[in-house]
């Protein structure tokens, strides 16, 4: 069984979220990551700061479905064979490739856009959670969060 | 600077998660960044700045900025649903 520790940190309104850190693998591109995990959310998604940090060029990929995130309009760009690296509880590496990944690539590109939508994090969405069996483990009161693979 | 190819995935994620880990756990000492961005490397904050493409420009100058934790601290009041 893959179990995958979550970080639990205040990120809104002192409220607890659950982070989860890995590598990420597109063709040339690759950087680490920290995703929330968002059963609310159907999409598993790069945020647009983390696209300008993993350099991918974000002025090129201006297609996909539109979606709302926090107010703002995004095209959800679709990257194929991307490749996540997780390192599991007992210290082993788990890799999942060949994986379809959304980019939130704003639907106006300039200075201003991209710094308001800064504070958008990368999202594990769940779709991830059902296409790869993951069940999210999330006790706030316990500050405990983790995926496992069931 | 380390290069990429001198340290093995394995490390590279080993740092991530420790890093990441000093985040989550000192994210109230944090707070005096809300409404920044920061760049975290072996539990340090090595950059600050109110603009992310100001911190990445920066960061580039010294380090991969992909293989670095970058966080933004929303301000206190920051409400959005996800």
């Amino acid at each position: 069984m893959v179990k995958i520790i979550c970080h639990l940190r205040k990120f809104l309104r002192g409220r607890y979220f659950p982070f989860i850190p890995f590598l990420f693998k597109y063709s040339r591109f690759s950087g680490m990551i920290e995703a929330l995990v968002d059963t609310g959310s159907p999409f598993t998604v790069l945020s647009t700061s983390d696209a300008l940090k993993l350099k991918l060029p974000i002025t090129k990929m201006r297609s996909g479905e539109p979606v709302s995130v926090a107010g703002f309009r995004f095209f959800n760009h679709q990257l194929n064979n991307v490749t996540l690296v997780f390192r599991t509880e007992d210290g082993k590496i788990f890799t999942l490739s060949h994986l379809k990944v959304g980019v939130l690539i704003p639907t106006k590109i300039d200075k201003k856009t991209l710094e308001e939508v800064k504070h958008i994090p990368s999202i594990i969405g769940n779709d991830f959670l059902e296409e790869h069996r993951f069940a999210l483990h999330y006790d706030p009161a316990r500050k405990l969060a983790y995926l496992e693979c069931i | 600077m380390v290069k990429r190819s001198e340290v093995s995935e394995t490390e590279l994620l080993e740092r991530l998660i420790e890093d990441s880990k000093w985040i989550s756990e000192n994210y109230e000492e944090l707070r005096k960044y809300e409404g920044k961005v920061i760049a975290v490397k072996n539990k340090r904050i090595i950059l600050a700045s109110e603009s992310i493409l100001d911190l990445l420009n920066e960061l580039e100058k010294k380090e991969n900025a992909a293989y670095i934790l970058v966080e933004a601290i929303p301000p206190k009041n920051a409400s959005f649903i996800l």
